[in-house]
């Protein structure tokens, strides 16, 4: 069998030195702030794997470090500690963390996208639809001006954007800015689609369209997905397994079914049984 | 004799709700049990008694707290379904399984017949969309229905979607929860018909019946299912080809 697209190993982020008691490997405690040094571990020792293909999620309330953990995947950040490693770079899996500045724009380009749940941290408004998906296809070092549009114009015709491409992004609707992030972020074929909520704040009916136009590109080109999502029905239509993230942690795993069906941890049967 | 193509050895389950002080709710007992290749088996028993719950770790939707559960596969291996990692169970019980729940959850604004060929494996356009409107006639679901987004089909269209939805691929082991539950008998009849020609081609079951009908022309054998643990065996001899 085919190994995983990304493996992530004991990832760690923490806003603070830390202490002998936070660091030890066995601390546990009530919140993600150490009691003796104040430390905050905003994500604590997260493991997991993504095989091919699979659609992965990370459920977890606001404040859990679902989006803390997205911006390491993407390298926005760097982790204190733990690696990531990722398939489709070199042979076998290699820490993507020891990459030069280089190496790192490579992999943002061509083999990671990203939807953030705020369209501004990746679209600029000032910018129409297609500019905003061309920009990243100039980021990858293509030069030809009418070939982009063209490639631009199949992708946001793909998303339902059809006529809008010259149309400036501030003056889309949320449900469309998504669908020009999710546009830009597959612009360039990457193997990993890393979603962050994308359709939090959506009513019920684009929320619908938004996440069927995902499901289709997921079985047309069937890139691996991290859904980082609180819906417990989004979940299930989209992904086989998942993590449940509390203050850092990853308290519960397993198939989106058992864990909605059989929740063991205490928080996981809180979250399933506050759903609507 | 062949192994069992599936086989429960000692299951327990108990439900720890830590919402209400960590009350315990036992739900299963010491169940063992072999489904040989090609039987049908059908459970019995009162409502509460512990019958989906045994379906549900059979399939690891729910994970037994002590047991085992062991499924020969195409190729003769022995899996040891409970012992397995998520992912490779996954693959395992999405290709050779078919759990058919009492609840359908699908795609919003997808039709009926768009859903089914989702679930087509390895087979051109043309051929699946002849497969799955097969099907959908063979459950007495009407071709008006077929482009139609199921939330709004009613109890007993949306059992037998979900039915369909499974057989559209090619489980080798169906497990039925109540498939011919809020059924009119003609209804009833087709479903069993249709599980029938399953299992003349060799598919095996285990399914929850309340209809006694359906258990006499389909089940090899019935287990009574009663407190979480099986009470009682009987072969079922009016079963007949």
């Amino acid at each position: 069998m085919a190994g995983p697209v990304i493996r992530a190993e004991r990832l760690s982020l923490r806003h603070g030195k830390g202490c002998a008691l936070c660091h030890a490997p066995d601390f546990v405690a009530e919140t993600n702030i150490c009691p003796q040094c104040g430390t905050v571990w905003a994500l604590r020792d997260v493991s997991f794997d993504v095989m091919p293909g699979e659609v992965f999620g990370i459920v977890g309330e606001s404040g859990a470090g679902k989006s803390t953990l997205i911006d390491i995947l993407d390298f926005a950040r760097d982790p204190s500690d733990g690696a990531i490693l990722y398939a489709p770079w070199k042979e076998g899996l290699v820490p993507v963390h020891d990459a030069t500045a280089q190496e790192r724009r490579y992999l943002r380009s061509f083999e990671i996208g990203v939807v953030h749940q705020n369209p501004r941290r990746n679209l600029m408004m000032g910018v129409s639809a297609g500019g905003n998906v061309v920009e990243r296809m100039l980021a990858a070092g293509n030069r030809h001006i009418g070939e982009m549009r063209g490639v631009a114009g199949d992708m946001l015709d793909h998303m339902e954007l059809a006529g809008r491409m010259d149309l400036k992004t501030g003056t889309l609707s949320m449900g469309m800015r998504q669908r020009v992030q999710i546009a830009r972020a597959l612009v360039n074929s990457p193997k990993v689609l890393l979603l962050d909520e994308p359709t939090t704040g959506l009513d019920l009916s684009v929320q619908a369209r938004t996440l069927d136009l995902i499901r289709q590109v997921h079985r047309r080109l069937g890139l691996a997905i991290i859904l980082v999502t609180h819906d417990w029905s989004v979940l299930r239509l989209m992904a086989r397994r998942a993590i449940v993230l509390k203050a850092g942690r990853v308290v519960e795993r397993g198939t989106v079914a058992q864990l909605m069906e059989d929740p063991q941890a205490p928080y996981t049967q809180l979250l399933v049984s506050s759903a609507l | 004799m062949t192994d069992p193509i599936l086989s429960a050895q000692g299951l327990n389950k108990t439900f720890v709700m830590h919402l209400l002080g960590g009350r315990k709710i036992p739900a299963l007992r010491d169940v063992s049990f072999d489904l040989a290749e090609g039987e049908f088996i059908a459970l019995v028993g009162r409502t509460g008694a512990g019958k989906s719950t045994l379906l549900k770790c059979l399939v690891q939707i729910y994970r037994p707290d002590s047991g085992r559960v062991q499924y020969r596969d195409r190729n003769g291996a022995q899996q040891s379904l409970t012992e397995m990692g998520d992912h490779a169970l996954l693959d395992l019980t999405e290709r050779d399984f078919g759990y058919v729940s009492q609840a359908l959850s699908v795609a919003p604004r997808v039709g009926a017949l768009d859903l089914m060929l989702e679930r087509a494996v390895g087979l051109e356009p043309e051929a699946a969309r002849a497969r799955a409107r097969g099907i959908f006639a063979d459950l007495a679901l009407s071709p008006a229905l077929e482009d139609v987004y199921p939330v709004t089909f009613s109890g007993g269209e949306k059992q037998r979607l979900n039915l369909a939805l499974t057989l559209m691929g090619a489980p080798r082991v169906l497990f039925l929860d109540e498939p011919t539950a809020a059924l009119d008998p003609d209804t009833r009849t087709r479903i069993v018909d249709v599980l029938l020609a399953r299992k003349r081609a060799g598919i095996s079951g285990i399914g929850i019946f309340h209809d006694m009908e359906a258990v006499a022309q389909l089940a090899d054998r019935v287990l009574e299912v009663d407190k979480g643990g099986i009470v009682a065996e009987r072969a079922n001899h009016a079963c007949t080809f």
